[in-house]
């Protein structure tokens, strides 16, 4: 009986097991680095996963031309450099890169006439006030120009900053009504354009064509212009970053 | 403490922690930014991208939320100064019955490197892999696998720590004597 017992059980001593799974993980920590390596996706801010399409750049290689279409532009349409960023108004990267860097941007390349930003709805899935959101900046707009959609850019990550204690430190919650009285407040009465949905389609063309020339996460950049093509980038990056890259691209 | 005063008197291991900590450090600055950084070397001569990948990890804590960074901190310090206790372990050639702070130690590192700070900010490995979006469901978008880790870094700690105090000895529990069975009596 006792032999019987014996073939029935399996002995793992514990060392054996605790240095097994020692040597698992660290195999799996070897795998993914060796995935690191490899072309893959943007890090900073949400990963989306590329869309699959014709003519998707090599990683990091230069886009030729880009399509700007009638998108928000803010600064000189004839500025020699334009930025082109494609961004969700929930990210809260998104909100970093406002907070940080743009301010900095503006003041001294855009507003010299240096370079133009134009904004690109880039909305992620799991952000579900960001199509709203892109929805009522394109709603004001319609009803105020270029100027007006800039107005309601900064006021919408203006107040999300204030919802989230004056800092940005992770994704905030609103609703569609706040959404609407934020647009009152800069005098914009947006309730029955935000019930329709209109600009829905738009964005979602945005959102495509974004991932067709190789945005994967957001914020995304593309600096350049369609002489010598447009550099990508990806994430909050500091002022430091996008000086060096803007002063580049305009000699 | 006491260990741990004791062996970073010497040097060697002050440089081995710090030296550790700040290459996890970059790693993850590294790892974070990869898209833009291949972007830089693709599109401009080498120095110039050199100069943006050091303005890149310097700005770093900028590109992502303020206790991620404090995580990625923390973790990295956990890990330098777990590298070199393993590393005193080793050279004193100590071995281990009993290999549990071996694998804390193993699962504190894995999850360090994975995920040392929220995920959706891009740091660590599960962000390469595509996790970020999957994990944003947790309420702080994956940051709970770096506390995990800094406690299971914390605890690899003490467990080696107190390994290297008892000289891998097992302590005798205190029992009263009994004469009668050492007599060869029942």
């Amino acid at each position: 009986m006792q032999e019987e017992r014996k073939s029935d059980t399996i002995t793992i001593k514990k060392d054996s097991l605790w240095k097994y799974s020692t040597v698992i993980l660290g195999a799996i920590l070897i795998l993914v680095v060796a995935f690191a390596i490899l072309p893959g996706k943007s890090t900073t801010g949400a990963v989306v996963g590329t869309q699959p399409g014709n003519n998707l750049p090599s990683e990091g290689a230069r886009v030729e031309t880009l399509d700007l279409g009638d998108d928000p532009m803010l600064g000189d349409k004839n500025a020699k450099v334009t930025i082109v960023e494609f961004s969700d108004y929930q990210c809260p990267f998104c909100r970093k890169f406002w907070q940080d860097s743009y301010p900095a941007i503006k003041e001294n390349y855009i507003d010299t006439g240096k370079a133009n930003l134009v904004y690109k709805d880039f909305p992620l899935s799991f952000h579900p006030m960001a199509v709203p959101s892109a929805n009522a900046a394109n709603c004001v707009q319609e009803i105020g120009g270029d100027e007006a959609y800039f107005k309601m850019h900064d006021k919408l990550f203006e107040e999300q900053n204030i919802l989230d204690g004056g800092t940005v430190s992770s994704t905030v919650q609103f609703t569609e009504q706040d959404i609407k009285n934020w647009a009152k407040e800069i005098g914009y009465d947006i309730a029955s354009c935000v019930a329709s949905n209109k600009f829905d389609s738009e964005i979602t063309e945005d959102f495509s064509y974004g991932a067709s020339v190789g945005v994967e996460g957001t914020p995304g950049f593309l600096i350049g212009n369609d002489k010598n093509g447009y550099v990508p980038i990806s994430g909050a990056q500091p002022y430091s970053v996008f000086k060096q890259v803007l002063d580049a691209e305009l000699s | 403490m006491q260990l741990q005063n004791k062996i970073f008197k010497n040097k060697r291991y002050i440089v081995l922690s710090l030296s550790v900590a700040i290459l996890f450090y970059l790693l993850n600055a590294v790892i974070s930014d990869i898209f833009s950084i291949k972007s830089f070397y693709s599109n401009y001569k080498f120095l110039f991208a050199l100069k943006l990948t050091y303005l890149d990890i310097l700005g770093f804590h900028n590109r992502i939320l303020t206790h991620s960074f404090v995580s990625l901190i923390i973790i990295s310090i956990l890990f330098g100064i777990l590298v070199s206790l393993l590393t005193y372990k080793t050279s004193k050639n100590l071995s281990e019955r009993k290999n549990k702070s071996g694998f804390i130690a193993s699962a504190g590192i894995f999850l360090g490197v994975l995920a040392p700070g929220c995920i959706t900010c891009g740091v660590g490995l599960a962000s390469l892999l595509g996790l970020g979006a999957f994990l944003t469901f947790l309420p702080y978008e994956g940051l709970e696998l770096s506390l995990l880790s800094i406690i299971l870094l914390l605890f690899a700690n003490y467990k080696v720590s107190k390994t290297l105090l008892n000289n891998n000895s097992c302590k005798i529990k205190q029992k009263p004597l009994n004469l009668k069975k050492l007599k060869g009596g029942k």
